[in-house]
């Protein structure tokens, strides 16, 4: 955990970790264009500040002092497969016989990891491992060259691994694939991955990001790229609960062709600052696609989730529903963006953000834009900010039950019809415990009410 | 063929409805040499007669502009104003000011007429019943001010600024920019340095004023912006409604318009600001029309103070402006009604800001929007609490109507809660006219037109009702006639 040299900025810092980086790279690598590239751009533009519209309540610097310096040798520890093994959903999994991916520091472990599944359907293999499948490497050369995202830039240069899946599956049952990272040492970490699901296919998606340790100072950005056929059902689950010392850029991208039901849920919390930034393209017509989430900010947290959804086809539906919970010193951030092209005729979108705000440091900053370029639509959101009613609570109180107890059941009410967007049920089970523990630390304590 | 004919009549009456004020008035008038210089600034200040202090206020605003850069944030599309290519002062000449009706040239009059301003009529049947007094503003310089002796009777003053700065410098120095800072945004250090003339209003505390006041802002002059500076002082109890209206003829080229509207609403006082703004929006190709860029904002600065913004927008090439209340008094009230009407080339860019800095304030916005043909119309809007704010509380409804597959809508919410005590609801939908509704009044024998017009009405319902009844009668008609040719 040291500091190098203390009068160098943050930026300066990143942009020579770049140059170091990119000069280490083989030149006849197929992803070295793209990185190079990215390099260019990232050199002139540097850390977005909040001068930047899509940063404006964010400030990277006064979050990020340095990069977390790392050793170079990083034990996988002895105890990490018991620490994984220790998660009740992984063991579910495990029983399942579903595939189960595991990645400490950014890095894939394969000796950890399964892929259970037949390996016609799926097959998964990393960014590390040549040769990279020639669809990963057009899917990553679309998204950059049409990008402008500071942080995703970032990640192009520095990416170091990550998975890359490929599912063909047309038996319409779905394939369950967990990816699990944990952050085990101090550093900087860099992954993209990039999945295709091609048409017809099924598949659950379920995405863990945790912090072993409530010491490790973490940096890291990450890309996660789909591309997505005719006639699927995608379900993603990403449940993401780092330390409070932790620092992430999330990028999502993801393409999605005709007929297609597509349905992303987040759940966050803790991190100093973690940005989510999503990407959504509805390409394809008649497709149905739910965005939504739940972020719990305790502490310092600072979760800011920029997210636009693209209609550019006619006759697509999509929702977004976001709950936030705010204690403590946290801030929220969400900047939503509906975006309809002309062509997209017959679309309904909706997108709803509520923040209940739970003590009296806590701020919540919303943004929730559209964009309609086309009449027979039918587009609409709202956006609240609100405490916890008094009266809600005095009937509860009225009823002999305790304050405690009754400021959780308002805020689990709260939070209820955001977790109905989970459409697996028995995604929503496996979640049914870690939600309650995170609800327990949050709603507790400091409440103004 | 008779129904040919009267089809071709129709749509010759269209045309000409499109936009009635789209006429000039040949006046011989008097200008400042051309561009943006300081040169300007003191032909301008010496025009007026204003005092020393004046003009040094103007320099510093000017030197502030030059250090600043034009907004381009908002959604808005226009090539770059050449400041050094128009004129800042345009007067008709031997008018120095407003005078008694008497002296005011009969041209001049005429044109307000027809306007449908009758400010001589008014005058005269002010033994009967007449409760408007109106400042009348022409290209650069208020030409007359009706009713002011009344008004006086009240303690009241309602003159042009010109005419305040020299009988009143304690107010307006006091108040002026104490709203809109010279450097506020690039718009208002420009208005500041060279602003012409404009409305003063002050109304002594406990006075409820008798009539509403009016001012109507006509741009004429080819080659000439519009500065116009606008205070209202509504001092402790009292109360004002405040109307506003604006034409321009119909030219080829762009004009520009930069005013800055200040309130200033003391303890237990209330404005209600409305403007009906129809500016000329250029032609169906998007050729000419007027470049509105405005900056209004009120301060509610004592305890239970209120200000109420209505606005019916339906003019303007580009329009770039935000009425905005500063809640800075506990208990005050801001509110925000708009409707905001494009078609064919037409540019919005507007909202609102409401500002939450005293305990117990509240804010309502209702804003529609409208756009039809080629027209881009976007709400931007701020609504934010700040850490002693408690028990702040918004209601914003947001909604918008499409007319057609060319037309765009946006709505751009900013949503920043720095209280926990705070509540803000923010609604926004989009939509077209459904084809159920055009049925039905098909079905009855109303035209598409009317059907169109008639339905627009009742979506801007909410917010026509809250205009004084001279405007809303207009409004209504403005609306209906705005959208004109927008099916077919």
């Amino acid at each position: 955990m040291l500091t190098e040299e203390k009068n160098i900025n943050v930026e300066e810092q990143v942009i020579a970790y770049c140059k170091h980086n990119i000069s280490n790279q083989d030149i006849k690598h197929p992803l070295y264009p793209a990185r190079l590239g990215a390099y260019e751009l990232f050199r002139v533009h540097g850390l977005p500040t909040s001068r930047d519209e899509q940063w404006k309540y964010t400030n990277i610097t006064s979050k990020l002092e340095r990069i977390p310096s790392q050793s170079d040798v990083k034990p996988v520890p002895v105890n990490l497969d018991n620490f994984i093994n220790n998660f009740e959903i992984v063991k579910k999994a495990k029983e399942n016989k579903d595939s189960v991916l595991v990645f400490m520091d950014g890095a894939m472990q394969s000796q950890l990891s399964i892929v259970n599944s037949d390996m016609e359907t799926v097959s998964v293999t990393s960014l590390k491992k040549d040769p990279i499948p020639d669809w990963a490497i057009k899917l990553n050369s679309e998204k950059h060259s049409q990008n402008v995202n500071e942080m995703f830039n970032l990640n192009t240069v520095l990416m170091e691994d990550g998975a890359i899946i490929n599912i063909n599956n047309n038996k319409g049952i779905a394939d369950n694939i967990y990816i699990i990272h944990v952050g085990n040492n101090d550093g900087f970490y860099n992954y993209r991955h990039m999945i295709n699901v091609q048409n017809g296919a099924h598949v659950n998606i379920i995405e863990f990001k945790i912090s072993n340790k409530v010491d490790i100072e973490a940096l890291y950005t990450s890309s996660i790229i789909w591309k997505i056929g005719d006639n699927c059902v995608v379900n993603n689950v990403k449940y993401q609960a780092h330390n409070q010392i932790t620092i992430g850029f999330n990028q999502q991208y993801a393409d999605i062709a005709n007929d297609t039901e597509f349905n992303s849920f987040t759940i966050s919390s803790g991190s100093k600052l973690l940005r989510e930034f999503r990407d959504i393209n509805c390409n394809g017509s008649n497709s149905n696609i739910s965005i939504s989430g739940i972020n719990l900010l305790d502490g310092d947290s600072h979760i800011d989730t920029m997210l636009t959804v693209k209609h550019k086809a006619p006759n697509t539906i999509s929702r977004e529903k976001y709950k936030s919970i705010l204690n403590d010193n946290s801030k929220g951030v969400f900047q939503g963006n509906i975006i309809v092209d002309d062509i997209a005729q017959k679309t309904i979108a909706k997108q709803s953000i509520d923040a209940l705000i739970l003590s009296k440091n806590a701020e919540h900053d919303a943004k929730p834009e559209l964009e309609i370029y086309a009449d027979d639509v039918q587009c609409g959101h709202g956006a609240t900010t609100g405490q916890i009613s008094q009266d809600s609570l005095f009937y509860l109180k009225s009823r002999g039950i305790p304050e405690e107890e009754a400021k959780r059941l308002l805020v689990h009410a709260f939070l209820t019809d955001a977790l109905e967007e989970i459409k697996d049920k028995k995604i929503l089970e496996t979640f049914a415990d870690v939600m309650n523990n995170m609800l327990n630390r949050v709603s507790k304590g400091n409440l103004n009410v | 063929m008779p129904a040919v004919k009267e089809t071709v009549k129709q749509v010759d009456d269209i045309g000409v409805d499109k936009y009635k004020f789209g006429w000039s008035t040949d006046l011989e008038t008097e200008t400042a040499p051309i561009g943006l210089t300081e040169e300007t600034i003191k032909f301008i200040s010496k025009k007026k007669n204003e005092p020393e202090w004046m003009l040094e206020w103007r320099l510093d605003a000017y030197q502030r502009f030059l250090s600043m850069k034009e907004p381009e944030w908002a959604k808005v599309n226009y090539p770059s104003i050449n400041y050094n290519d128009m004129y800042f002062y345009s007067a008709p000449k031997d008018v120095d000011g407003p005078k008694s009706l008497d002296e005011v040239d009969p041209e001049l009059l005429k044109t307000y007429d027809k306007l449908g301003i009758p400010l001589k009529e008014q005058e005269i049947l002010s033994g009967v019943k007449s409760n408007i007094a109106v400042d009348a503003v022409f290209d650069s310089v208020s030409v007359v001010t009706t009713f002011k002796e009344k008004l006086s009777e009240e303690g009241i003053i309602f003159c042009s600024i010109s005419e305040a700065i020299k009988d009143h410098p304690e107010l307006v120095r006091k108040y002026l920019s104490s709203v809109v800072p010279k450097s506020d945004n690039y718009y208002s250090a420009l208005n500041s340095a060279v602003f012409t003339d404009g409305s003063f209003v002050y109304i002594p505390p406990n006075t409820r004023c008798p009539m509403e006041l009016s001012t109507y802002f006509r741009i004429n002059a080819e080659n000439t912006g519009q500065f116009e500076r606008t205070l209202v002082i509504a001092d402790k109890g009292s109360y004002v409604s405040y109307l506003e209206g604006c034409t321009a003829p119909q030219r080829d080229e762009n004009q520009l318009h930069a005013a800055v509207v200040e309130l200033v609403a003391l303890e237990n006082a209330e404005i209600k600001y409305s403007t009906v703004q129809n500016w000329y929006p250029g032609d169906e190709n998007g050729v000419g029309g007027i470049y509105n860029f405005v900056t209004k904002r009120g301060d509610c600065r004592g305890k239970n103070s209120k200000i109420s913004w209505t606005q019916v927008e339906t003019g303007s090439a580009v329009t770039w402006k935000y009425p905005s209340c500063i809640l800075r008094g506990d208990n005050s009230v801001g509110e925000f009604y708009s409707i905001a009407i494009s078609n064919s080339y037409q540019q919005i860019d507007s909202g609102t800001k409401m500002v939450h800095l005293g305990k117990n304030t509240s804010s309502k916005i209702i804003s529609k929007g409208i756009s039809a043909g080629h027209s881009s119309n976007a709400y931007r809007g701020l609504v934010s609490s700040h850490r002693r704010a408690e028990n702040a509380r918004n209601f914003t409804q947001c909604d918008s109507l499409l007319i057609g597959n060319k037309c765009s809508a946006h709505t751009v919410p900013y949503i920043e809660t720095k209280n926990s005590t705070s509540v803000f609801e923010h609604e926004a939908t989009t939509s077209k006219i459904s084809d159920d509704q055009i049925f039905y009044c098909g079905q009855r024998g109303i035209n598409i037109e009317d059907a169109i017009a008639l339905i627009v009405n009742g979506f801007c319902k909410e917010v026509l009702q809250e205009l004084p009844m001279e405007f809303a009668v207009e409004a209504q008609k403005l609306v209906g006639i705005s959208l004109e040719g927008s099916v077919g």
